[in-house]
């Protein structure tokens, strides 16, 4: 007998009460009455017959499953069965019936069938209606495998193996086929038969094809991809001393580069898919968390002194992570609109998968240190060069015997101001998590605390996180679910750029400083009146004294319902919130001299932002004679609220409670505030379609509606469309024994880029006081001039990528070709000042990005010692096209001058090129005006570059050097022997320049600021000429010369990790693994400053790669372990 | 069934409707032009942010460009601004004349924006038309000080609110003078002559209109207009002299009877104080100040005093006695003590106002006009010995004798070196001595290599660079 379901049949086992579950779509549509699910349990059967017809029991089978089944096979319909059922499942019933009767049912793909049993079970275990099987699987060297997923085939019924390989499963009588499936093995299928116990071992695979990536609303397998998507797994982010998870993507993709632009703990990266896209608009990519498009806000206001840069990203905790997406091309980021054109990462976390509950512990704890510190001279040699400089300027010695200060002599080695502010410090990551479940409900909790301290003193981060991720299945066709975060993270900063941020203090404050001065209070002066020093505060006092903590609490939650309408027609709807809230509280205390002026002064910085998101998608799938069809339409509202309020009050009687009572201050300046608020309306859809799953095409489009847009351009439509040709697949490759896969991709696209700001459209009035009279009385005037033609920039992408396997995919390659061009570049225009303002921003030019990426996945031995390689190198190459005013922006970054300039990169540096020393008065006679007035012998000599005979500090300039590299890349190498595991990771950047902003004070001919030693030895003196170091004066530089440019070209072993696992079966641990980890321990690279991975100017898109006093680098080492209970 | 689907479209509908107000940008945290001139106190606020503007002009960019580029002022010690004016090294990349010239077209704009919108306010109209008028003042003030460094400059006399064609050429002097006079007279017209309400004190006055349009007309060689408006200041009543010469900087006697205009600073907050003080101070004389302190009187100035002259007293210092009583030496030569403010506060902050004219001002420039239209008469010598008598301050034993007997080029110099000793120091000497045509002569004299283009300072170069309209003053 044979039941054929003839509904709408459905791609589930069983399905049932059409009707009521359509009312409960309905239901959840609304949001609403959650209980109402209640009465779902339309799949179990109540039915009490005794000695009734088989047929007529079936039939009411189906009655109760609102569903007519066909009806075949009558001669068994008519044997005669008892039923007792009460609310008992499908599966069980069916069971209940037949067992008895000697006969069998199996389910294959929706059909029931029912046979007469061959042979009576032989023991007793095939009595029993449902029966246990269980199994170890392992890889191909019998190492056990754990989270493995064991599903039996057709069903929705699974579970993960354990940290020893073990599953155990319950399967009904008929048995049927277990599917094993785990990220980086090919899945395997076995028969159940008459097993009870099923080991398996799996085959490694590369690149399963068939795994399943996370795309834009939605998944796609992997062998479907038609656009360049990289991906990166848990395992990558493992053993990093990382404090966010876009830290982990550096030199993992192609394509993506990132840099720490901070090193600070907590601090800001600079992330760049692709190259930089903007001028003057955001360069960052779309991060969507689990679905959740998330905004960076900036963090709350300080008082001066207070730079940080702290990472908003910083507040999700990366160990929740399971993967990361990178979408690169067109065809990948167009559904995502108008924010898609930097890229879009899409960070999915943990879910809890079904089976025995697993407790897991892990927890590391390293030492970091500074990897390189500045050789400078002492305060002996410091107090003789001002003395020297004195000297040359014709005044008066100041250090001596009867003179101001006592003689060079008597300050020796002084203090070494670096020594003092940096340390040895800690980094530390603890977590807990629980996770597990069954068929209906899975469950993920965890409970994160990080901890590091900064390098300099003074400075740590705190997070402290929650997760919990639930799903559910309500019913066979609603599943219900919610990714749910709250973290606090606790940035205690420094001042973290600049001179007077904490490195800059250090590297500018005499030595001859003591810390602390006579009186036991600290050095509160530079030396003191009439030094000659520069009037800068002393490190230690600022470190000390001064408070500078960010305060972040963040709720990213998100639930989410998915309801099938009809067979591959399912409905998503989603309602999520991003709560971000931070605070700051700056306090310089009269101990420095920063906050000595004003008696001290303190500010409380709040921001409140509130990011609310509705989605709602309809997808559906459909084959038609080999054509796949796969489609998705959306509608989704996204808004946002910004309050920031800022309290700033000086002059504190009493400086004890710092910045926690602002009221004691006897000057509180008046408070500000503001709000602000965005919304995004958007439609989207994606049609995929395949056909013989070779031909592979992809359309997308994307409208989006954003206030941002200036009232002309509120809308935008983003399309997309990209072809894929598997041609591995074709019948002249299919039996290739080397070539194992094949696949051609081309797409090409528009997205936007939204990153313009808030109200740019706009004209702005702000207010501020003046005073009358010594009467404060508030002003009022023009800002901003309005456009309202501001919209989007716009980035049109062509891509085309190979993807190759070889050997069942043990060697992998892909090869990614781009093409980017963004037109309606948004630049802050300068404007002449006779428009009554300096600058105004508006949709002009056009740049281009276009480059080579190149990764490689292989795996190159699987004996006993199992090596795998992962390595990609990208080649970007920017080039500015069309400027609409001028053909050239000089562009000024507070550190130095840059220009952008049409056929040349962005953020190329832009000065005055360095000519050596002049060595005689006859040389600066024969060369008129190219010495500058006033220049003598041992001053500055610059190149007339345009020869027309005079040295001319802006007409004399030209290109320097640019920070962005020609290439960088990443390769890391993956050892297993035994329990053993050996992951080794380099990553570097070639022909980038950087702008060394720190050397400035540090080289100049003046020894108002601290100098190098070799400044000291090599500075120009008449019986001791030098071409490099000017004598001792204070010869006027131009802002940007080229003596300060320097190779930025570096290549790092960025992690080195040894870890060792062991399984235990004992009742309380079941394994653990225990690794040692270095970070950054060894760079090679010719640059002069602390580490030439730095970007001072952080997300400043015109100013690439400016080292300004920039928080230094720290060499890790850690221990970690995590334990699986 | 129905009801849901019903309650289904009530919803989607409620999320549409809605959705476009979702993209509207209405701004919550900041005014737009259209709602910041409705009330009188918008009108107020709105000129309060042009004087404010001043603060931009005036200070140590004014000192820098007039005083510093003069032969009375010299910067010592460690500072290249110092040197490239005072010694004319400088050129169009010196960024003080970018920040001069920007700061002065935002102003102008400013100033725009009030005699564009204030009139449409609904208030007293009588305000309103003062209000105006200090708007023209201002801008008539600040098109005076481009006109005299740069020479020919843009004449933006509307709001610029279309930025796309942003070329603008320079304006003729004649035209700007044109606009200048036609401003001042309104001002002059409209102005009050002095403010009742504390707040308000500082602000512009009738008398202030006149005693500019007396230094305009002075600066064109219209003598007879130049000493009609001084004559017409002089008459007003308002102001007089101080008494004592000192009086005059005395942060407690800002806005007192001699002040006719100045630029508004306060300790009522440390920002907005002045920093004259600390940039003239002898070094360390103020508590904690390391920087500063490097302009300086040049020797041939504080020299040039005859005997008893009291201002000598007020304004060259070779040593300062700090509030503690200990005393501070000068290791570099003579400072210049006129904006000492032993209440100072903070490190570049201080109570003193920048006076950009006072009465002193305007009776030599009545003295130099009434000079050079018939010679020095009777009336020309009381302005100038008006000046030299409170300078004797009662000393009976003065060598400063009241002038008489002189020839008209002789009136000339003695006006001009009276200009020296009374207004050094106050914005005012590169201006006097381009007025005079004794511009190169003096800064020669000096040891200071001056030609023919140093009459006008350039163009700054980003300005050339963003406006394709502007043509580069000669020699640079």
């Amino acid at each position: 007998m044979v039941f054929t379901r003839c509904v709408r049949g459905y791609s589930w086992p069983f399905n049932y009460r059409l009707l009521l579950i359509m009312k409960l779509a309905i239901f959840l549509t609304l949001g609403l009455a959650f209980n109402a699910l209640a009465e779902a349990n339309a799949q179990k059967i109540t039915l009490n017959v005794k000695n009734a017809p088989l047929g007529e029991v079936m039939r009411e089978f189906q009655k109760q499953q609102g569903c007519s089944f066909l009806f075949h096979g009558k001669h068994l319909s008519d044997i005669r069965v008892d039923a007792q059922l009460r609310q008992v499942e499908f599966a069980e019933a069916m069971d209940m019936i037949l067992t008895d009767r000697g006969l069998d049912w199996s389910l294959d793909d929706g059909i029931v069938t029912i046979t007469k049993r061959n042979s009576l079970p032989s023991n007793s275990e095939h009595i029993l209606q449902q029966r246990t099987i269980t199994g170890k699987v392992t890889d191909e060297q019998g190492n056990p495998l754990e989270g493995v997923t064991v599903t039996i085939k057709g069903t929705s019924s699974a579970v993960t193996t354990d940290a020893n390989g073990d599953y155990r499963i319950t399967v009904s009588q008929r048995g049927g086929t277990l599917v094993f499936t785990i990220v980086g093995f090919g899945s395997a299928e076995r028969m159940i038969g008459d097993l009870s116990m099923l080991d398996v071992a799996m085959t490694a695979s590369v690149s399963d094809l068939n795994e399943v990536v996370v795309v834009g609303y939605g998944e796609v397998k992997k062998r479907d991809i038609t656009g360049s998507v990289a991906s990166i797994k848990q395992s990558d982010l493992k053993a990093q001393p990382i404090n966010s998870f876009d830290q982990a993507l550096q030199g993992r993709v192609a394509g993506v580069q990132i840099t720490q632009a901070s090193n600070a703990p907590g601090g800001g990266i600079t992330i760049r898919v692709r190259g930089g896209n903007s001028i003057s608009a955001s360069n960052d990519p779309l991060y969507v968390i689990d679905g959740f498009p998330v905004t960076n806000p900036a963090p709350a206001s300080g008082a001066s002194h207070s730079a940080i840069f702290a990472n908003p990203l910083a507040s999700i905790n990366p160990n929740d992570v399971e993967s990361i997406e990178v979408l690169k091309d067109a065809s990948a980021t167009a559904i995502y609109g108008s924010r898609g054109a930097n890229g879009v990462v899409l960070v999915t976390t943990k879910r809890g998968k079904e089976g025995k509950a697993i407790v897991e512990f892990e927890s590391y704890y390293g030492i970091q240190q500074i990897t390189k510190t500045l050789d400078v001279i002492n305060a002996e040699q410091h107090t003789m060069l001002k003395n020297e400089q004195l000297r040359n300027l014709g005044y008066d010695e100041r250090y001596g015997p009867g003179l101001l200060y006592p003689d060079p002599s008597e300050y020796g080695e002084g203090t070494n101001w670096q020594n003092e502010i940096f340390r040895t410090s800690s980094i530390q990551n603890h977590q807990l998590s629980f996770s597990g479940g069954n068929e209906r409900t899975k469950y993920l909790i965890s409970g994160n605390y990080f901890g590091q301290e900064g390098i300099v003193m003074a400075s740590n981060f705190d997070r402290y996180t929650t997760r919990l991720n639930i799903d559910s299945r309500l019913s066979d066709r609603v599943n219900v679910g919610t990714s749910f975060t709250i973290s606090r993270t606790i940035n205690n900063s420094v001042n973290e750029v600049g001179g007077n941020g904490l490195v800059g203090l250090a590297l500018r404050y005499s030595p001859a400083n003591p810390i602390f001065a006579d009186d036991g209070s600290y050095q509160l002066l530079n030396v003191g009146p009439g030094s000659g020093f520069s009037a800068i505060a002393n490190p230690v006092a600022v470190a000390k004294t001064t408070t500078n903590v960010l305060i972040t609490d963040r709720v990213l939650a998100n639930v989410f319902a998915d309801v099938a309408i009809a067979k591959g027609l399912v409905a998503k709807f989603s309602v999520g919130t991003d709560l971000f809230n931070s605070k700051r509280d700056i306090f310089y205390s009269p101990e420095t001299l920063l906050g000595n002026n004003v008696n001290g002064f303190g500010s409380n910085g709040n921001t409140n932002n509130l990011n609310l998101l509705n989605e709602n998608t309809i997808t559906y799938k459909k084959t038609i004679n080999g054509h796949d069809f796969d489609l998705l339409a959306g509608i989704t509202f996204q808004s946002n609220r910004e309050d920031r309020t800022y309290m700033e009050a000086q002059d504190f009687p009493n400086f004890t409670l710092g910045a926690n009572n602002l009221g004691m201050a006897n000057t509180p300046l008046p408070p500000r505030g503001t709000v602000q608020e965005w919304g995004l309306n958007s439609y989207l859809s994606r049609i995929n379609y395949r056909f013989k799953d070779r031909y592979l095409f992809t359309i997308t489009g994307r409208v989006d509606g954003s206030s941002r847009f200036g009232v002309r351009n509120k809308y935008a439509f983003f399309p997309s469309g990209a072809f894929a040709w598997r041609i591995s697949d074709e019948d002249f490759l299919r039996d290739s024994k080397s070539l194992s896969d094949l696949k051609l991709r081309i797409s090409y696209g528009s997205t936007g880029n939204d990153g313009i700001g808030l109200y740019n459209s706009l004209s702005q009035y702000t207010t501020a006081r003046t005073v009358f009279n010594d009467i404060e009385v508030l002003t009022n005037e023009a800002a901003r001039v309005a456009n309202p033609d501001l919209k989007w920039e716009k980035t049109n992408q062509f891509n085309v990528g190979i993807d190759v396997g070889f050997i069942k995919n043990r060697f992998l390659f892909t090869i990614d070709y781009y093409e980017k061009i963004t037109s309606d570049l948004l630049l802050n225009v300068q404007l002449p000042a006779t428009t009554g303002f300096t600058s105004v921003i508006r949709n002009i030019g056009s740049l281009r990005n276009r480059g080579v990426e190149f990764s490689l996945n292989t795996v190159n031995t699987t004996g006993k010692l199992k090596w795998t390689t992962n390595g990609n190198i990208s080649f970007n190459r920017n080039k500015v096209l069309r400027l609409a005013d001028a053909e050239e922006l000089i562009v000024s970054s507070g550190f130095n001058t840059l220009i952008v300039k049409e056929n040349e990169p962005l953020g190329s540096f832009f000065g005055n090129v360095f000519d050596g020393i002049w060595q005689s008065q006859e040389e600066i006679a024969n060369a008129g005006e190219v010495a500058r007035a006033g220049d003598l012998p041992g001053a500055l000599r610059f190149r007339d570059l345009n020869g027309d005979g005079v040295f001319n500090e802006a007409a004399d300039r030209t290109i320097l050097g640019n920070g962005l590299p020609d290439f960088f890349y990443g390769i890391t190498n993956h050892f297993n022997y035994g329990r053993f595991d050996l992951s080794l990771f380099v990553q570097g950047v070639y022909g980038n320049q950087i702008y060394n902003h720190t050397r400035s004070t540090l080289e100049q001919g003046d020894p108002a600021h601290l100098l190098l030693r070799e400044v000291y030895e090599r500075a120009w003196r008449p019986d001791r000429p030098s071409n490099r170091y000017s004598s001792m004066r204070q010869w006027r530089w131009p802002n940007t010369t080229s003596n300060f440019v320097e190779d930025g070209s570096f290549v790092r072993l960025k992690n080195v990790t040894f870890g060792y696992s062991q399984p235990i079966n004992s009742k309380f641990l079941k394994s653990t693994r225990i690794y040692i980890s270095g970070q950054n321990l060894i760079t090679i690279s010719k640059y002069s400053g602390f580490d030439p991975e730095v970007n001072s100017n952080f997300d400043d898109n015109v100013s690439y790669g400016v080292d300004s006093y920039a928080y230094p680098l720290a060499r890790t080492f850690m221990l970690g372990a995590t334990f699986q209970f | 069934m129905k009801k849901i689907i019903y309650v289904i479209v009530y919803c989607i509908t409620l999320v549409f409707l809605s959705c476009e107000s979702n993209l509207e940008e209405t701004p919550l945290g900041f005014l737009e032009e259209s709602n910041s001139f409705i009330t009188a106190e918008d009108a107020n606020s709105a000129i309060s942010a042009v004087y404010h503007r001043l603060r931009g002009v005036y200070g140590m960019n004014m000192i820098n460009l007039a005083d510093l580029n003069g032969d009375e002022c010299e910067a010592r010690g460690e500072s290249a601004l110092g040197n490239e004016l005072h010694r004319n090294l400088f050129n169009s990349g010196t960024a003080i004349f970018n920040t001069f010239y920007t700061a002065s077209y935002v102003l102008i704009d400013r100033a725009n924006r009030v005699i564009e919108n204030v009139p449409k306010v609904m208030m007293d109209e009588q305000e309103r038309m003062m209000i105006v008028a200090e708007a023209r003042f201002l801008r008539a003030l600040t098109y005076f000080n481009l006109v005299r460094a740069f020479g020919d400059v843009p004449a933006v006399k509307q709001v610029t609110n279309d930025v796309i064609d942003v070329d603008i050429s320079r304006a003729s002097v004649d035209e700007i003078y044109a606009l200048i006079i036609e401003d001042l007279t309104v001002a002059e017209t409209d102005l009050p002559l002095n403010y009742m309400e504390a707040d308000r004190i500082g602000r512009a006055t009738s008398g202030a209109a006149k005693a500019l349009l007396a230094k305009v007309f002075l600066t064109r060689g219209e003598w007879h207009n130049a000493a009609g408006k001084a004559k017409e200041v002089i008459d007003l009543g308002v102001y007089d002299l101080f008494p004592d010469y000192r009086s005059v900087f005395l942060p407690e006697e800002k806005n007192g009877i001699e002040h006719i205009f100045s630029v508004q600073y306060s300790c009522a907050l440390p920002q907005y104080g002045s920093s004259m003080a600390v940039n003239f101070a002898i070094f360390f004389s103020y508590p904690i100040n390391q920087g500063g302190g490097s302009y300086q009187v040049t020797p041939r100035h504080a020299e040039s005093y005859i005997p008893g002259d009291y201002r000598k007293e007020v304004t060259v210092i070779y040593e300062k006695r700090r509030a503690d009583g200990s005393v501070v030496e000068s290791r570099t030569g003579p400072h210049m003590d006129k904006y000492w403010d032993p209440l100072a506060c903070g490190p570049s902050s201080a109570r003193n106002n920048f006076i950009v004219l006072r009465y002193a001002d305007v009776l030599l420039m009545y003295a130099e006009a009434l000079n050079e239209l018939n010679g020095p008469t009777v009336e020309a010598y009381w302005a100038i010995n008006k000046i030299r008598e409170r300078a004797r301050n009662g000393n009976s034993g003065s060598h400063l004798f009241d002038l008489q007997g002189l020839t008209q080029a002789e009136f000339r110099e003695a006006v001009l070196q009276e200009r020296s000793w009374e207004l050094c120091f106050e914005g005012h000497r590169r201006w006097d001595l381009l007025r005079t045509d004794t511009y190169i002569t003096k800064k020669t004299a000096g040891g200071v290599v001056a030609e023919e283009k140093h009459l006008l300072y350039p163009i700054p170069t980003i300005q050339m660079d963003v406006n394709s309209a502007l043509v580069q003053n000669p020699g640079y």
